[in-house]
């Protein structure tokens, strides 16, 4: 169960969601296996919105309207505000989780795709995709820190655990560039296949997986010695080979399971980490891209682009339980930490 | 994707000449190791993979769906994008009501034939792609030739206009624009391709929910 949290004084009608959380612990109490609550956002790129879901009952509670062509979309570690790049309004914006208003803007550089958070939650690291570059922004104090040349159209962002090391994947030079987050310098590059999409660390940040789009792949790489471990194929039967496009990828956190979403294969890999076995292939929406886990583990939710809808995938039984319709072409995804 | 520069140009004749070599430094740099006849951000899927878009029974098993007339005018009726999405449901429950004790089998053959319908004019689509990259490129070389041909008549800014200078500015400028519209519908052109496969995958799903 949660921690209980005393509710934000800000925040209006938190008294009574406290006490809706702390039902439906008890009642999380009395069904063992039963799933927290939590509360799951959606960017719409093209839908200028995002769509909110109850990942209890499964249904959208409430769409809001934001900036234009929303993509990347994270929360605070503290879930008490949620960010999003408004790509076309080339402003990071920053959204209440409960009202779903814009409080802030911020000054993201042109054309803001992906991000990622330090770990204790800023500064954040934004790519520019128009402008070969990674804005590295305080978001406390709006204020641009530096401004790290990358390569051309850089889109994956991760931060390694220890908060030290910056990743940031070029789409176009098919590089994962490793950036000092004391410094702001390139470290390191490692060359991958086409068209790297995203990067994402294990939780012990032994390991670095990165996506690559166009090459089909997921290469693993030894943050230590940047070389590549392990490149990670698939091969899905009556589906060709230039429609497997890997782009979002997510771990478990005990490192054993990784989940990478195939794009217009419409399938999402489960694959073991360990020994990069492809272990099953799951049907999902068209075009998934973004794929984001309940802090539990036990649901995963991607966003497929092309059909407009998420599905929903029970984690432990490695199945698709529902496709919930969300705006025009879901692009984000992202679980309130509580 | 295809853009105008944003800084850098100086004065129009610049900026006609930086916009023309832009415009054909575009699709080649997003593009790395695929096909350079293919103009568009997706990556170019030849055809649509069946599993992509259905995982019912065998297709092949359930026969030939051309030769089931009923199936048939079903598929092309659904295939057709004139058909709202609304009107499937019922549609396919009216087929169904009448299609007899091997309903489901023949159900499979309407979605054979959907998917086999929309194929072909998805590949019709994708030809018609190519032949317009293939057209942008040829005005992409004469936009070049065409601001080559000014700079060397008006070198400098400060070059007086004479009746040629301003005639060649005048095509340039046209040659840029219609060059300009063309790579703002490309955008919508290479979607056309995904909106095929959305309608397909939907009534695929759509069937395997009675089957």
């Amino acid at each position: 169960m949660t921690a209980f949290h005393p509710p934000a004084p800000s925040r209006r009608g938190a008294p009574l969601r406290a006490l809706g959380v702390a039902l439906i612990g008890a009642g999380a109490l009395l069904a063992a296996d039963a799933a927290e609550a939590y509360t799951v956002f959606v960017s719409n790129e093209r839908g200028n919105s995002i769509s909110v879901i109850d990942s209890e009952t499964l249904t959208v509670t409430k769409t809001a309207k934001v900036g234009r062509r929303p993509r990347g979309i994270t929360t605070s570690p503290d879930g008490k505000v949620i960010y999003l790049c408004a790509s076309d309004e080339h402003a990071v914006q920053v959204i209440d989780p409960s009202s779903l208003k814009v409080l802030r803007k911020l000054k993201s550089g042109p054309d803001p795709e992906l991000f990622a958070l330090q770990p204790s939650g800023n500064p954040l690291y934004i790519a520019n995709e128009d402008d070969n570059q990674v804005t590295v922004l305080d978001v406390e104090k709006n204020k641009v820190i530096a401004q790290v040349p990358v390569g051309t159209e850089p889109e994956g962002m991760a931060v390694s655990p220890d908060g030290k090391t910056l990743v940031a994947t070029s789409e176009t030079t098919n590089m994962a560039h490793f950036i000092d987050t004391g410094t702001f310098k390139i470290v390191g590059n490692v060359l991958v296949d086409a068209r790297p999409r995203f990067a994402e660390f294990t939780s012990d940040g032994k390991k670095l997986f990165v996506s690559a789009e166009v090459g089909g792949t997921v290469s693993v790489v030894d943050p230590e010695t940047r070389k590549i471990i392990h490149k990670i194929t698939f091969k899905i039967p009556g589906v060709s080979q230039e429609t497997i496009q890997p782009v979002g990828v997510r771990l478990t956190k005990d490192g054993k399971t990784a989940f990478v979403a195939l794009g217009p294969a419409n399938r999402v890999a489960v694959v073991n980490a360990e020994t990069y076995e492809v272990e099953q292939y799951l049907l999902v929406g068209q075009r998934v891209w973004q794929l984001a886990f309940t802090p539990d583990e036990k649901l995963l939710f991607t966003t497929n682009g092309n059909s407009n809808d998420v599905s929903v995938i029970d984690v432990p039984n490695r199945k698709v339980i529902k496709s919930i319709k969300v705006g025009n072409a879901p692009w984000g995804v992202v679980v309130s930490p509580q | 994707m295809i853009q105008r520069p944003r800084r850098g140009a100086r004065g129009p004749l610049a900026l006609l000449i930086a916009s023309a070599l832009v415009l054909l430094a575009g699709p080649a740099a997003a593009q790395p190791q695929t096909d350079p006849d293919w103009p568009c951000a997706q990556r170019k899927r030849p055809d649509i993979s069946l599993a992509t878009v259905w995982t019912g029974p065998d297709i092949a098993a359930a026969g030939p769906w051309a030769a089931d007339q009923d199936a048939a005018t079903l598929a092309y009726k659904l295939a057709s994008r004139r058909t709202p999405m609304e009107e499937v449901d019922g549609l396919l429950d009216g087929f169904v009501a009448v299609a007899g004790p091997d309903a489901k089998t023949r159900l499979v053959r309407v979605f054979a034939g959907v998917y086999e319908i929309t194929s072909s004019e998805r590949a019709q689509l994708m030809h018609g792609i190519e032949r317009y990259a293939r057209g942008q490129e040829r005005l992409a070389a004469r936009l070049r030739e065409e601001g080559d041909a000014l700079s060397r008549i008006k070198g400098a800014l400060d070059t007086p206009d004479t009746p040629e200078s301003l005639a060649l500015e005048e095509k340039l400028k046209w040659d840029t624009r219609i060059f300009d519209e063309r790579a703002r519908s490309l955008t919508y052109v290479c979607e056309t391709p995904v909106i095929l496969e959305q309608r397909v995958f939907e009534i695929g799903r759509r069937i395997t929910d009675r089957l």
